[in-house]
């Protein structure tokens, strides 16, 4: 088994430029989400046979069916339906198939994704006690001003490591956009595999960048959430009081020295 | 544009069907070898030394970063390669042979973080109490902590089984012909017409098959939860949340215990102290469950 170390690295080269394919795949795929998954937990949570039935039977779908079925069923219906819309029904000239196709890329994973995070937003919503609630009320805020100001906060914060679960799993995702002639980093490495079937290196290629960029991602969601659960820790860690007491000390010294 | 033709399902799922053996079979071997790497890997994290420990925890992180997809072409034309470099040839081998090894490698690293935190989920006490009353330490696993640990790996367990079975649906892309090889013969047969009515046969298969194996484990479940209290049944129950958000006092059982009282004496002290301890207890289980499920939350895809 030989591995061309010198092909690896010139498919390494080009599959770096489809990094920020896979980037703003995953990213606005997560702006689009987002809202649209947090208030699905909401209307999950309101006790209303309807809207959580229905929110329920898209959620059992979309989590009971492979990705990758969900892809080619969109990518076969998507284009040629809007292609009937706008010939048929609208009487315009306007071509679909003129564009890009990762507009289907981020319909087929913002449907999966919306699923996926509108259950990591409601067990959140549920892990925030009920006495926050409570004690929101008791000083005079509305109900709406608890939830803004109290619940949602706290419930976000305790969504993060879960949010940071799913963008790593959408991340390994974006893999297969390729399908969609998406031209990612799994297409271009692909492309440069085909020439001299050289597909274990164009792999390997892959995987390390992969393992590189979701080690970005996690840290950076290490890093939010340290940042962002900042109010549970105590306010004065023994370290902290350690260093309260050399400031004062400091502080001590120089008003004594200034006196003087 | 082709009319859609709802009955081309029902005719192209009998054509399926049968095939969803193929995908069960790659699932058994897949749970079989993954399940046997998973213990490994978990014995590793839990009681090896801290090179055992590294190795293991780095090969679970390694293993999460890595698209299915990605591992399975590194096996599928890797594996022949490095196996021909020791003088084994593999190239006729059974597709299913690779994609197992594939899923072997993922179920695997899946698996060990289940059995960690199915581990790490039972009180350390338990087993102490068990090694205290003259049980020897396989009798105190097999016959404590393992029916403890099983009810509390067991919904991880199925997030991984329907995890790998959506993504075992990839192995088409190496030829191997399950439900969703088959669906796309039959689309290639037709000449790409129908795809959109074969497509959803196919969902309906993945679907039925994804709540089956849901429901099998709710029903598991329940049977292995017939030892707990009813408290901590309550607990490790899903509550609705505008009555636990609206009415969170029921929660505690406290407000009950005094609406049943008839009079003074009934809120004595002991019957407080017992309704307090009891909420604290509630609130310990909470925590606990919440942290299983933080745990595991990784495979939530």
């Amino acid at each position: 088994m030989e591995i061309e170390l010198g092909f690896m690295w010139e498919t390494f080269l080009v599959a770096l430029s489809g990094i920020p394919v896979t980037l703003q795949l995953t990213f606005v795929t997560l702006l689009i989400s987002i809202p649209l998954a947090f208030f699905m937990a909401l209307g999950k949570l309101v006790d209303h046979k309807v809207s959580s039935r229905i929110i329920g039977f898209y959620v059992s779908f979309v989590r009971g069916t492979p990705i990758v079925l969900q892809i080619l069923f969109f990518y076969s219906l998507l284009p040629t339906t809007l292609n009937y819309i706008f010939k048929n029904v609208l009487h315009t000239d306007y071509n679909v198939f003129s564009w890009n196709p990762i507009i289907y890329a981020y319909t087929v994973f913002s449907l999966n994704t919306i699923a996926v995070l509108s259950e990591v937003f409601r067990s959140a919503l549920l892990t925030v006690n009920a006495g926050q609630l409570e004690a929101a009320m008791s000083i005079g805020e509305t109900k709406f001003q608890a939830y803004t100001r109290i619940i949602i906060p706290q419930a976000l914060v305790a969504a993060l490591p879960n949010v940071g679960n799913t963008t790593v799993s959408l991340l390994k995702n974006t893999s297969l956009a390729y399908m969609m002639t998406v031209k990612d980093i799994t297409a271009l490495a692909k492309i440069e595999a085909a020439i001299g079937y050289n597909y274990i290196e164009a792999y390997l290629v892959i995987l390390m960048i992969y393992v590189l960029l979701c080690t970005v991602v996690q840290l950076l969601f290490r890093f939010a959430e340290n940042s962002l659960s900042v109010y549970k820790k105590r306010l004065t860690k023994p370290s902290d009081r350690r260093f309260n007491y050399i400031l004062s000390r400091a502080a001590a010294v120089s008003t004594l020295l200034r006196g003087v | 544009m082709r009319p859609f033709k709802p009955t081309f399902i029902f005719e192209v799922l009998p054509q399926i069907l049968p095939y969803t053996l193929v995908t069960l079979g790659i699932m058994l071997g897949t749970v079989f070898f993954g399940g046997l790497l998973g213990l490994l890997l978990a014995a590793g994290k839990l009681k090896g030394g801290r090179v055992l420990r590294g190795l293991a925890s780095a090969y679970t992180y390694f293993i999460r970063c890595v698209p299915s997809i990605v591992m399975l072409f590194i096996i599928y034309y890797g594996l022949p390669e490095l196996l021909l470099s020791f003088g084994i040839n593999i190239n006729n081998a059974s597709k299913a042979v690779f994609v197992i090894t594939t899923f072997t490698f993922m179920f695997g690293a899946s698996m060990s973080e289940v059995f960690r935190s199915a581990y790490l989920a039972i009180d350390p006490g338990q087993s102490e109490a068990g090694l205290s009353i003259g049980l020897g330490r396989w009798q105190t696993f097999r016959r404590i902590i393992l029916p403890q640990a099983s009810a509390v790996a067991l919904p991880n367990f199925t997030n991984a089984l329907v995890n790998l079975m959506k993504e075992g649906t990839l192995a088409y892309t190496i030829g191997l012909i399950d439900i969703m090889g088959k669906g796309q013969l039959i689309i290639g047969l037709n000449h790409g017409s129908y795809a959109l009515e074969t497509y959803i046969a196919m969902f309906v298969v993945y679907w039925v098959l994804t709540l089956l194996i849901e429901a099998v484990s709710k029903r598991l479940e329940k049977h292995l939860l017939r030892g707990l209290r009813p408290h901590e049944e309550a607990v490790s129950k899903e509550k609705s949340v505008s009555e636990k958000i609206l009415y969170p006092i029921y929660e505690t059982g406290i407000l009950n215990k005094l609406k049943q009282s008839n009079g003074f004496f009934d809120v004595s002290m002991g019957k407080a102290r017992s309704a307090g301890s009891k909420s604290s207890e509630t609130e310990n289980d909470q925590n606990r469950f919440q942290r299983t499920q933080e745990d595991n939350s990784w495979k939530l895809n």
